[in-house]
């Protein structure tokens, strides 16, 4: 008797641990699980839940710092964006200066939302609905589809695009390929386009210069029956962008054997992806999240058109759990990223 | 020096048993500690799974396809929006309902595979223009699908500029956007996408596939073992083989299965990269020690004289596997197939380079796919890790481990029985 009582606490007592643990703040209770914890004897177990120090700030405590991996278009924005440009591209930290790096926007937002004490930086695009991370405002502009489109919120960049160069680079169907590479570049400027890219959180300054209507009179091949595959690399920021857009694109073209395939897996992968190729096989667009830089643009011939299609803002996040911040600027992010500002008392203090 | 006595030597004794009574206890206590640790990090881990996922795990979650298909609808390019108005009367009302009484459609809140919400038409009036908006690409026209969910509406406004109310700005917005539109320019009807259907069919196939290629191999090796083989040291060699290989990491495997059938298969069927058939025969790899193991360990538990008995009624040997010793392991050929199964699901290391890791709109058997095993690798490497459906997908598999092994013990159960008998 007594043992099967032990075990009857033993599981409450574990259940228990489960859900507190399992709960992600973003969502709500299951309520087709019952709740197990009534049995008697389990309110000698601490909930994780009260311990001190988990609902509340501890100042005292050390800025957990979570930087991109070298080579993210993010990365490079944000730093140059606050002036501390030495780590925009290569991991040239200060000495004693560890940063844990996340490998995408979503690594990123997961990491920090579950670090009270982390402070990071991704996509505005991105953050959405996330309520386990807060999003600063920097130079006390709130990042908003308003504030990047007026420019006031600086920390903002464009998402480039570029294309293969068809008529020097030998490829079957060439010709095919390089229609539906320019179409589906400029699908980005019709109204249609533009709506993809916002209802994917990009934001579009441009006002629309064609409708989908025109572009389908204009390039032929898309309402012909020609059988063309399209392959896109370089930026996983634009990602949600780009499959947004290519969803529509294909889905609603007359023709319906193009097909386009998204294997996004950085900004440096962009031009290397259309003029060298990835494992021998040349992309036909590439996607940044940054601009194209001057190494970069050595390597492209006049054919290699490209340019912006929307533009993103990146944005400092810290968890939420976290209440001695909401605004920051390019200078204290530098000396958090130095490691001069060691503890959040510092930062707050040099706000 | 009388005191010196016996007394004090019992106590000694006593003394030695306490302390060992205190050893005891302490070593006890720790076995007890450590397994109770096993079972906390257990429910921890299942705990996490299930609270994390089962919201997530819908029936539509698990029918519909990964990618999205999206269809955009328009009035057609001669509409004109009748000043009168329409007769909406035919529409039944609801509470949870809302309405757009400009054009005559009902739209309710549901649920995305991500769980946000997003809004479906569930109602149309007869008369409403809706009933006439054409699709985009070929201008025919099509009735709204029931199972597609309206990711925005683009209208035109009086003034001939366009206006779109997402999805996510909620229905308020989408129905006073709707008020101030004389024509619908696109209204892109979407898919609920992110689903397992494919993976899970992939999964079923493989399966299929692998026990088809693995069991005749593995029996056949059992019988050779456990019956003809003779107790001599190259017996003794190919034994410990087979146990070496049920050791080696199942990754390895997925390198032979890339290095060595996807080239074999590709010759044979013109095909290129990974496949169903090149993902099963390196299961079968993977599988053929455990199939060997468990038949042969069931072909020995045949009594000796039943095998006699049958040689010396004048049966061969032939004759003899097929009717004495297959009947009588069949609990272990049973066993070996679950065990198998269970693998098969479990299995992603190898399959990434066996079979690929492309998530295709339909399980095909000339190009890659995914089991569940790798949808859940697939879906965390993405820019937007999805931990909740990986989760979804965990409390799958876990279920039919569960069932699987559950399934063995009641195979043994049942044939321990009838041995009894």
């Amino acid at each position: 008797m007594k043992k099967v009582l032990l075990a009857c606490a033993l599981l409450a007592s574990c259940s228990l641990l489960a859900t507190s643990c399992g709960n992600t703040p973003n969502q709500p209770d299951n309520p087709d699980i019952p709740d197990q914890g009534e049995k008697p004897g389990d309110d000698d177990n601490p909930n994780e839940d009260d311990k001190p120090g988990d609902d509340t700030f501890d100042t005292s405590r050390n800025v957990n710092l979570y930087s991109r991996e070298a080579g993210s278009g993010t990365r490079e924005c944000f730093f140059e964006g606050i002036g501390y440009g030495d780590v925009a591209k290569e991991d040239n930290w200060e000495e004693g200066v560890t940063v844990s790096s996340p490998t995408s926007n979503g690594d990123m937002m997961s990491q920090v939302g579950s670090d009270p004490y982390g402070i990071g930086y991704c996509s505005l695009d991105g953050i959405g609905e996330n309520k386990s991370i807060k999003a600063l405002s920097y130079d006390g502009i709130t990042p908003t589809e308003e504030t990047v489109i007026d420019g006031s919120y600086a920390l903002q960049r464009n998402f480039n695009y570029v294309i293969r160069d068809y008529k020097s680079t030998t490829v079957e169907n060439g010709e095919a390929r390089s229609q539906v590479a320019h179409a589906f570049i400029e699908f980005f400027s019709t109204v249609e386009g533009q709506v993809q890219i916002q209802s994917a959180g990009g934001i579009v300054t441009e006002a629309p210069t064609k409708t989908f209507e025109d572009l389908i009179e204009e390039y032929p091949i898309l309402s012909g029956s020609e059988t063309v595959q399209l392959y896109t690399c370089g930026s996983t920021s634009v990602e949600k962008v780009l499959n947004a857009s290519i969803t529509y694109f294909t889905n609603n073209i007359p023709n319906k054997n193009i097909t386009i395939s998204a294997s996004q897996t950085g900004s440096g992968a962009a031009v290397t992806g259309i003029t060298e190729g990835n494992s021998g096989t040349l992309a036909d667009i590439g996607f940044l999240s940054r601009e194209i830089n001057d190494g970069e643009l050595a390597k492209l011939t006049d054919e290699n058109i490209h340019g912006a299609m929307c533009v993103d803002a990146v944005v400092a996040i810290v968890n939420s759990k976290n209440t001695s911040v909401s605004d920051i600027n390019g200078e204290t992010l530098t000396s958090i990223y130095k490691g001069e500002l060691k503890t959040w008392a510092d930062i707050v203090k040099a706000l | 020096m009388k005191e010196k006595n016996p007394i004090n030597f019992t106590k000694l004794i006593e003394r030695n048993i306490k302390n060992r009574k205190y050893k005891d206890g302490l070593t006890n206590g720790s076995t007890f500690l450590f397994s109770l640790l096993c079972v906390v990090v257990l429910c921890l881990v299942i705990g996490y799974v299930i609270f994390t996922g089962a919201n997530y795990l819908t029936p539509g979650f698990i029918t519909s396809n990964y990618s999205q298909s999206s269809v955009a609808l328009r009035t057609s390019k001669d509409f004109v929006f009748d000043e009168n108005g329409y007769d909406y009367s035919d529409l039944e009302r609801f509470e949870d309902v809302s309405y757009s009484e400009k054009w005559g459609i009902g739209l309710q809140y549901g649920k995305d595979n991500n769980q946000n919400n997003v809004i479906y038409v569930v109602q149309i009036s007869e008369n409403s223009p809706f009933n006439e908006l054409v699709r985009r690409d070929d201008g025919t026209n099509f009735k709204i699908p029931t199972d597609m969910y309206l990711s925005y509406i683009t209208v035109q406004t009086e003034l001939g500029t366009y206006k779109t109310a997402f999805s996510d700005d909620g229905i308020d917005n989408m129905i006073s956007t709707l008020d101030s539109a004389v024509s619908i320019y696109d209204s892109n009807f979407l898919s609920l996408g992110g689903g397992i259907s494919t993976s899970l069919i992939t999964t079923c196939w493989l399966i299929l596939f692998t026990l088809i290629f693995s069991l005749p191999l593995g029996i056949g090796g059992a019988i050779y073992l456990g019956y003809y083989a003779k107790d001599n040291k190259v017996t003794r060699i190919i034994r410990s083989l087979v146990d070496m290989s049920s050791g080696i990491p199942s990754i390895i495997f997925g390198l032979v299965g890339a290095a060595i059938f996807i080239p074999f298969v590709g010759s044979m069927t013109g095909t290129t990269g990974g496949n169903i058939f090149t993902g099963a025969l390196t299961m079968t790899l993977i599988l053929l020690p455990t199939i060997v193991k468990t038949v042969e360990e069931s072909i020995k538990t045949i009594p000796k004289s039943m095998i006699s008995a049958s040689l010396a009624l004048g049966a061969s040997n032939t004759e003899t596997i097929f009717k004495i010793v297959l009947p009588n392991s069949i609990d272990g050929i049973l066993n070996a197939a679950i065990l198998g199964i269970g693998r098969t699901i479990g299995e992603s290391a190898a399959l990434v380079f066996a079979l690929g890791t492309f998530i295709t709109a339909a399980p095909s058997f000339t190009s890659g796919n995914t089991t569940l095993a790798v949808h859940i690798w697939y879906i965390l490497a993405g820019e937007y890790p999805a931990y909740e459906q990986a989760c979804a997908i965990s409390i799958m598999i876990f279920c039919v481990v569960v069932i699987l092994s559950l399934l063995t013990k009641l195979i043994n159960y049942l044939f321990k029985r009838k041995r009894e008998k």
